[in-house]
């Protein structure tokens, strides 16, 4: 063994100190640096509103609240991957200069995003709240697909890190993956609409269970498919797990190889 | 509130080889051939005790001590620590330019193994011994000086009460007064139990503290013994290429 151990309580407070980290290079040199990211899904909401409601008039009531409910968990997703993939190479120096467990790194990324979501998604709280449009009484039901969406993205970008310092290709081919699995998700359609040869997306994907779940929460204001939440929570820790171990397996030469 | 003293140290290095695959870049993590940056270290340094680390640039001085560090990962062999590991290998581990000297404090105290609130605790000791202001330590770092940047993280290392010290070339950057403050401060944990590396191109500055030598020549530990004997073999050994 070279690495001097580290308990669990002391890999708890480095995470904890990356995360701060983050959040603090975030805000310097940057007027706006800590709302940025959750001006993103309001510019999203903005635009795709428009798009969809106005010019292609999706047949859906109340469409930017149903859109926004859809948008949250993947606007989080979206934007921890897409920095979290370039994080282990811009943290090089880190990695190749003190001893620590570096799948930290991503993982503070996600976590530091979650923050912002957990920020937005009380912001849109509020805003059903006071048009007298939230279940308060489902409101819990709310944290299983938020815990979902928040491990799942940290096995996600852990594994999309520690590639990425092989192959630079990655930050290409996720991008445009993510653009298609966000017009495959029924973020801006209802599910209804979709054909019925991608019907089985809607048990099979877990970003697609995830989106359910934070629609039927917040815009309907009812969580019919209980079942489906105790799913998506077992998938998202069992991914989890696997991409924990992929990333412990495959990462021992990271140091030498930044 | 933590003991102020320090757990005796101990390293234990067998059979350690360190090897790099630059093939590796931009591949398949399992491909490439490898480069042998250390071939076959055996060393043992007990409390109390300093050995230099000596040879010519090249030669595998800063791998050794990453590896003690537990930085790297022994492609073979072992490398055993007891306690915690203080690591001057680089002066500025986890300290980002953008952050104030006292916001880098607490992410370079927590990855040298303190606790936030140890880091904390140790606030004021850390100022004194930076000899900074309070109002230089709220600078971003990237207005440092090299040498400002060495007194932070010693002063880091020097808190964290480390039972393994390992220091590379970095002292070279700090002037001759703070430099004789480190020293004096690492002779001071090897007289409370710890055991430290010190790899230097400064020959008198092995000469004066250590009490063995190593001496590397392109990876291969070449003679290990008396300072004064290892000085001159290095004197002897043809540079790397």
């Amino acid at each position: 063994m070279t690495a001097p151990a580290r308990t669990a309580a002391g890999d708890a407070e480095l995470l904890l100190t990356l995360v701060e980290r983050q959040l603090r290079v975030r805000s310097k040199r940057s007027m706006l640096g800590m709302v940025w990211p959750s001006v993103s899904p309001l510019v999203m909401l903005a635009l795709y509103s428009y798009v969809f409601n106005r010019v292609f008039n999706v047949p859906v009531e109340r469409y930017p609240e149903f859109l926004f409910a859809g948008l949250l968990p993947w606007a989080f997703l979206s934007q921890s991957v897409a920095t979290s993939i370039p994080s282990l190479s811009v943290e090089a120096p880190l990695v190749r200069r003190a001893p620590f467990r570096h799948e930290l790194v991503p993982m503070a990324n996600v976590l530091a995003h979650a923050l912002y979501f957990v920020v937005s998604t009380v912001g849109f709280c509020a805003y059903l709240a006071w048009h007298g449009r939230l279940a308060w009484s489902v409101l819990p039901a709310l944290v299983a697909p938020m815990l979902a969406v928040v491990v799942f993205g940290a096995g996600l970008c852990q594994v999309l890190a520690l590639f990425d310092v092989y192959n630079r290709d990655l930050r290409w081919v996720v991008g445009n993956v993510l653009t298609i699995w966000f017009f495959l998700l029924p973020i801006v359609y209802r599910p209804q609409m979709v054909p019925e040869g991608l019907q089985f997306l809607q048990s099979t994907d877990p970003m697609n269970m995830i989106v359910g779940q934070f629609r039927d929460v917040l815009y309907y204001g009812s969580v019919s498919r209980p079942g489906h939440m105790a799913l998506m929570l077992i998938v998202s820790a069992v991914f989890f797990v696997v991409c924990t171990a992929v990333f412990r397996r495959c990462s021992g030469e990271l140091p030498k190889d930044l | 509130m933590p003991s102020d003293e320090i757990r005796p140290g101990r390293i234990e290095i067998e059979g350690l080889w360190e090897g790099y695959r630059p093939g590796r870049r931009r591949r398949l993590p399992w491909r490439g051939r490898w480069n042998w940056a250390l071939q076959g270290i055996d060393l043992t340094v007990e409390s109390g005790e300093m050995v230099g680390v000596i040879g010519h640039n090249g030669s595998g001085k800063t791998t050794l001590l990453q590896s003690v560090a537990g930085v790297l990962r022994p492609s073979r062999g072992s490398v055993r620590t007891t306690g915690r590991v203080g690591s001057l290998v680089h002066l500025d581990a986890g300290f980002h330019r953008d952050l104030s000297g006292h916001e880098n404090l607490l992410i370079g105290g927590v990855l040298l193994g303190m606790r936030r609130g140890e880091v904390r605790r140790h606030y004021d000791e850390i100022l004194q011994f930076t000899g900074l202001t309070r109002d230089e330590l709220d600078d971003p770092i990237s207005t440092y000086s090299s040498g400002m940047g060495l007194r932070l993280g010693f002063a880091l290392l020097a808190c964290s009460r480390p039972s393994v010290v390992l220091v590379d070339e970095v002292l070279a950057v700090g002037d001759e007064d703070f430099q004789r403050q480190c020293i004096d401060r690492i002779e001071s944990m090897l007289d409370g139990g710890a055991a430290a590396l010190l790899a230097s191109h400064d020959l008198d500055l092995i000469a004066k503290h250590c009490d063995r030598v190593m001496l590397l020549q392109r990876g291969e530990q070449l003679f290990t013994g008396p300072t004064l004997e290892g000085i001159e073999r290095y004197h002897q050994a043809p540079p790397a290429r």
